[in-house]
């Protein structure tokens, strides 16, 4: 866990330091009163300086449990149905609002039930399709949302 | 002319048994029992999809409908804790220790009904107790300026970093990243932009939503997912004389009950505890009580009573902060917040007065949900049992189609959903690393709350900061945040020092 605590907290370092940046381009004080960039100064130095404390503690303090970071990653079957789902979320937001909710959601939830259950084609554009079906009925009919129609304009 | 307590709760009982109200409270305990029952998303989760789809509705429907699915999930959660052994939602954790234990043992059917007994007269009580504390803490809240609301923040974040994950470091960072993504957006005040690096859809900010369910939702599935483990239940058809439990658990979980629902209430309360800690702090308690500490952790009805009730206690707490003072001090009761600012209510020690049909309606609508609650556990157990036995592989499918509509549905425009999934792929790296994602949630919503305290005060003190300790309630508030984030860092730091000092190498 030392390794991921130093990487995770130099990460927030560099976060903290690029706010800095930006914060100084905004006004500190207007008059009697703080301006803009009065709070996010406050905030920046705070996160440089708790993260340079992780830093120090990751680096220099022993005692933590010494974990490879590879032990962190799925392996298999789970880093197989990990991209499968985070793979398809991607390309369903990718196409919600070209394709439509209808179709957009049709392929996702066959493509989802293909991928993890290795259900047959038919079933699962069958199933895709009925629940896209009900949740426009509910979501459009029933709760007035607006989704996009997309190809089926 | 001031109007007493039970025309209060009169006028309260006249809106919450509207037959409107009255659906949209049994379809929230019904959406939280299920989502609680379910592990995947929890009830802020499922507050955070629901909560796009509120603006059509009345703002004490909406309440009414968000604060069943609060305590409804509370309920469910105890139900997955107990069969499966892997608990619904946080704040079932305890229960799997001894609901689990007693499930093996063949007794899954007193343990789930003790514990939704023990959530039903914890609830009540909680609501009672609102009920009775909301105006006088009204009333002494009205003296609350800027500085006691910075310092109620600043309480309130400190604590949530401290409580939140086993690192008080990694509490901090993610608070202080949090009030950073506050402050992204047009300043209010000044009229300017901060760190919207051009973007017009980040001129508003950073909507609250999408980001926590990509980091509770999208994420919890990413984990999920990645788990190979089969779910067994232990099981899952149960007659209703399977749930009747025997005399002596009724008798030894009266007492674990009663101390629940008081150490709940109070814990709810309190900044950053919420529904998990008092269910642990309850099971410290009654373990320590206990004649026979050696008993839990084996099967004892005592484990599952007390910690059920604590959790459901801990909701009616958490409702003060959020209704009399405005201040919420959960991730939950900041979707709360969220709720009522779109349907224009600003929740403060006014919100009584300016809207007792609201206040009082949505109190109401508590005490017959748990009613609600009850009837749908019970009866209805075996029927949320076999729900268990549904592939994750399908529930994952509806809760991203839920969340993905839900977040659209906000500015019905794609760059949400894109905060959304970014949200989540940073949610799962946290989760690996243990960074916790609550504090960041509930900084983000307290950030601007907190800063604009904070300017208001200086601009009353013209730029003294001493006006947060020289003003009573307000130095206290801060002298308590200070201690609170100041002792458990000492504390361990005096632990180290005494180790390296009983060390051989030292001596």
């Amino acid at each position: 866990m030392r390794r991921v605590n130093a990487v995770s907290s130099l990460v927030l370092a560099v976060v903290a330091l690029y706010y800095l940046f930006e914060t100084s381009r905004l006004p500190l004080w207007k008059g009697l009163t703080p301006a803009s960039g009065y709070f996010p100064l406050i905030l920046g130095c705070a996160l440089a300086a708790v993260s340079v404390v992780s830093l120090v503690k990751a680096v220099a303090v022993r005692g933590d449990v010494e974990q490879d970071v590879g032990e962190l990653v799925p392996k298999g079957e789970g880093l197989r149905n990990l991209l499968i789902v985070v793979g398809l979320l991607f390309l369903y937001c990718l196409s919600f609002q070209v394709i439509g909710f209808l179709l957009s959601t049709c392929i996702f939830l066959s493509l989802l039930l293909i991928g993890l259950e290795s259900a047959s084609r038919k079933s699962a554009v069958a199933v895709g399709a009925a629940v896209a079906a009900a949740s426009y009925l509910v979501f459009v009919m029933l709760l007035q949302v607006q989704l996009p129609r997309g190809l089926l304009g | 002319m001031e109007v007493g307590l039970g025309q209060q709760l009169l006028t309260g009982f006249l809106v919450a048994l509207t037959p409107e109200n009255l659906v949209f409270a049994l379809l929230g305990v019904t959406l939280g029992t299920l989502i609680g029952v379910l592990p995947g998303i929890g009830p802020s989760g499922a507050i955070a999809i629901l909560l796009p789809f509120t603006m059509g509705m009345n703002a004490t429907s909406a309440i009414i409908l968000l604060a069943a699915i609060y305590y409804g999930g509370m309920y469910g959660g105890s139900t997955t804790s107990i069969l499966v052994n892997v608990p619904g939602e946080v704040a079932s954790i305890v229960t799997t220790f001894d609901g689990y234990q007693m499930a093996r043992q063949g007794r899954a059917g007193p343990a789930l009904a003790i514990a939704a007994i023990g959530s039903f007269v914890a609830g009540t009580f909680s609501v009672i107790l609102l009920t009775l504390v909301a105006t006088p803490i009204a009333m002494a809240a009205l003296d609350f300026g800027p500085p006691e609301y910075f310092a109620l923040a600043l309480l309130g974040v400190f604590a949530a970093a401290c409580l939140a994950g086993k690192s008080l470091l990694k509490g901090l960072s993610m608070v202080l990243v949090g009030l950073m993504l506050g402050t992204v957006g047009i300043d209010i005040i000044t009229g300017g932009t901060r760190f919207t690096f051009g973007l017009i859809e980040l001129y508003g900010g950073l909507e609250v939503v999408p980001i926590l369910l990509g980091l509770f939702g999208v994420a919890e599935i990413m984990c999920t997912i990645e788990s190979t483990q089969k779910v067994e239940v232990v099981q899952s058809k149960f007659g209703l004389r399977d749930l009747w439990p025997r005399r002596c658990d009724l008798r030894d979980s009266a007492g674990p009950i009663l101390r629940g629902s008081g150490l709940g209430f109070l814990v709810g309360l309190l900044p950053g505890a919420g529904a998990m800690v008092s269910s642990f702090l309850s099971y410290v308690l009654e373990k320590r009580l206990s004649k026979h500490p050696e008993r839990f952790g084996t099967g004892a009805i005592e484990g599952v009573a007390g910690p059920e009730a604590a959790n459901n206690a801990a909701t009616g707490g958490a409702m003060i902060p959020l209704m009399v003072l405005g201040v919420p001090y959960s991730v939950i009761t900041a979707m709360m917040l969220g709720a009522l600012i779109m349907h224009g209510l600003q929740p403060s020690p006014m919100l009584m007065s300016r809207e007792p049909e609201f206040f009082w309606g949505v109190v109401a609508s508590m005490y017959i949900g748990n009613v609600m609650c009850l009837i749908l556990n019970l009866p209805l157990v075996g029927i949320w049992a076999r729900l268990l036995l549904v592939p994750y592989s399908r529930l994952c499918g509806l809760i991203l189609l839920c969340s993905v509509v839900g977040v659209y549905s906000l500015n019905l425009r794609s760059f949400e959903l894109w905060i959304m999934l970014a949200s989540g792929l940073i949610g799962y790296a946290m989760r690996k690393a243990e960074y916790p994602a609550a504090p960041l949630v509930l900084a983000m919503i307290l950030g601007p709350i907190m800063e604009n305290a904070l300017r208001q005060s200086l601009l009353i003190s013209l730029g003294d900061p001493l006006i947060f300790f020289t003003r009573p309630i307000s130095g206290t508030l801060v002298f308590a945040a200070l201690l609170i984030l100041l002792v458990p860092a000492f504390g361990r730091l005096s632990t180290k020092v005494r180790g390296n000092n009983l060390s051989p190498a030292s001596q």
